[in-house]
């Protein structure tokens, strides 16, 4: 433990509390390499959404269908001549967005939910069982295209269809962790103390769960993206104008093969983003796998 | 005081439902007391129903065990079926209750401030700022050096000896009238042992407690009664010392006699044969019977606790040193 302290940088000293930071030297460069891509896209979203660029809506048809790095072009254009580069960069409050949107709203149900099953005697947990076996079983693309056909297309229907589709993953996942914790000998000493039986659950509880939430949030993030432009390729996504990641695949494919830098561009972003998610989930579930192997 | 027990248990029974639909009794017509200033030791092998009973006296019979006859008096209020809330503003306040494991007693998480503080609060209405001064006091108590730094420190930057205290400490933390102590050395380096025994003989002496253990050596050094637990039942209860001197039931004298002795020249062991008893076994027969060596037919019939000699009681047909001739048969 004092060895821990010793090497600790003074940079990271001054983020004692966040520990999901990975270690230099630790086999965990390719968290890092997570973190970096996600924290480029995080600020190029934010930037598009102060500054929205106009090239991404307007184009010049003399232009049209230019390979990437021609004629000053970064990375091509598409059938109307407007700037990929600035179409992709435009989609991401709406791809990277939804799926924020999405894996917040999912994480969140399912952690109330799978608390509520842990905690609860047995009729209500059963009940909330019972719900979340039934959200399972119903097929997400069936409740999609009713969501999309009563509410339109458009980011809050999206959003909040993916999320309700996907919470009750969280709740299972949640439900049985908050039972392992609920076995522990500190939560036991806790109940000795007099502590009530809420107040464990905020206080010894909910932070024994947060490398679970944190590791589901980035897997969660990866799937709902995926969705996303799965659904918006399929046209029961986001408004048709909208330049989201999954409407960019959707265009290009009458265009494939006169100019597959349209498909290309859009694709790698979303290969992009899920893997930096990936390998974030990946670094963060094997930190918490050796911490916990430490406290044992 | 003596006449107002703290702590009142009366022919407590505990039961857990089995498979077939019926009910396993763990623990069988349990009577204990603890009077002010008296640390009683509660000895018997594990699955005896000794932490049973005190997790009972803490109101917390695991699921879907429940507690199926008697009563547990604390300062004279019962507190079988008595409500959740009330429960717990006993629990940590008036009896405390010291964990068996330091280990995984204490969350990684929380910094051992926090986890005292916690407890203080939930019995006193005192702010935030007292609470960690209580804590401290608590934490000095209870002999941790500097305790002010290390109520911001995590449990891991602990040794065992210093988390086992800072579990005392938690315990404490409230002044509870009763503390029930469960194998609080066990997890201990033998060293230790002795400290944390030193402290705990102190705390629990000024108020009342009960220690539970399986080592006659630990009981016999601190607990003024002892009670002797077999199967979920008190097979011999009574003073320390007497108990020890001369013991009438032939589980204790095996207990005595399977503890290793350095002061003789050629130390012979002398086991217990046989294994302890499932909870589920029959209660008809005397429990011992199969493991002991002056069964009788007698003893195809339980034997009740009954009064021994001067502040004794022994269940047992044909108690050690008793005229009775046909025992050694």
């Amino acid at each position: 433990m004092t060895a821990q302290t010793e090497t600790t940088s003074p940079v990271r000293s001054l983020l004692p509390r966040l520990r999901i930071w990975p270690r230099a030297g630790s086999g965990n460069g390719m968290t890092i390499v997570g973190t970096v891509i996600v924290l480029c896209f995080a600020i190029a979203t934010i930037g598009v959404l102060i500054w929205p660029p106009a090239e991404a809506y307007t184009g010049n048809l003399m232009e049209r269908w230019k390979a990437p790095l021609e004629d000053g072009s970064v990375l091509g254009t598409d059938q109307l001549g407007r700037s990929l580069l600035w179409r992709v960069a435009a989609g991401m409050p709406w791809s990277l967005g939804i799926a924020f949107t999405a894996a917040v709203i999912a994480i969140t149900l399912g952690t109330a939910a799978g608390l509520l099953a842990a905690w609860s005697p047995g009729p209500i947990r059963r009940v909330v069982q019972h719900l979340v076996d039934t959200v399972i079983a119903f097929p997400s693309l069936v409740l999609a295209v009713t969501v999309i056909a009563l509410l339109g297309r458009g980011f809050w229907p999206l959003a909040a269809t993916l999320g309700l589709a996907t919470w009750p993953i969280a709740a299972r996942v949640v439900y049985a962790e908050a039972m392992s914790i609920s076995k522990r000998d500190y939560v036991m000493a806790a109940r000795l103390a007099g502590v009530g039986s809420t107040t464990i659950l905020i206080t010894h509880v909910l932070p024994a769960l947060r490398p679970t939430l944190l590791v589901m949030f980035a897997f969660t993030f990866a799937d709902m993206l995926i969705a996303e432009s799965a659904l918006s390729f399929l046209g029961i996504g986001v408004p048709l104008t909208a330049p989201s990641w999954g409407n960019m695949l959707s265009e290009s494919r009458e265009y494939l093969v006169e100019a597959p830098q349209q498909m290309l561009v859009p694709a790698t972003a979303i290969v992009l983003a899920v893997v930096a998610f990936n390998l974030i989930g990946d670094g963060v579930a094997a930190k918490a796998r050796s911490r916990s192997r430490a406290v044992e | 005081m003596a006449d107002t027990a703290l702590l009142q248990i009366e022919d407590l029974k505990i039961g857990f439902p089995a498979r077939d639909g019926g009910e396993v009794t763990i623990v069988d017509g349990v009577s204990l007391s603890v009077n002010h200033g008296e640390i009683v030791g509660l000895v018997g092998e594990s699955g005896s129903g000794k932490s049973m009973l005190a997790l009972a006296s803490m109101g917390l019979v695991p699921r879907p065990g429940r507690i199926t006859a008697g009563s547990i008096k604390l300062l004279g209020e019962d507190t079988v079926g008595l409500p959740d809330r009330r429960m717990q503003d006993l629990r940590g306040g008036t009896i405390g209750m010291v964990f068996q494991d330091p280990m995984t007693g204490l969350n990684p998480v929380r910094t051992i401030g926090s986890l005292l503080s916690e407890s203080v609060r939930r019995h006193q209405r005192v702010s935030r700022d007292r609470a960690l001064e209580i804590a401290e006091a608590a934490l000095t108590s209870v002999g941790i050096p500097a305790a002010h730094e290390r109520l911001s420190v995590y449990p891991h930057q602990l040794s065992g000896g210093l988390r086992q205290r800072a579990m005392i400490a938690l315990a404490l933390v409230n002044d509870p009238a009763v503390i029930i102590a469960d194998e609080p050395t066990t997890a201990l380096d033998t060293t230790i042992q002795a400290q944390i025994l030193d402290l705990l003989r102190a705390k629990l002496v000024a108020a009342g407690g009960i220690l539970i253990t399986h080592d006659l050596g630990v009981a016999a050094e601190i607990c003024d009664r002892l009670a002797v637990i077999y199967h979920g039942r008190l097979v011999e209860t009574g003073p320390t010392a007497d108990l020890l001197a001369a013991p009438r039931h032939p589980y204790t004298e095996g207990l005595l006699r399977a503890i290793p002795r350095f002061d003789r020249s050629r130390p012979r062991l002398v086991p217990i044969p046989g294994q302890p008893p499932a909870p589920s076994m029959d209660r008809g027969a005397c429990s011992f019977r199969p493991r002991c060596d002056y069964a009788m037919d007698a003893c195809a019939k339980a034997p009740a606790l009954t009064p021994d000699g001067a502040d004794r009681s022994v269940a047992c047909w044909a108690p050690i040193g008793a005229p009775v001739l046909e025992r050694r048969a």
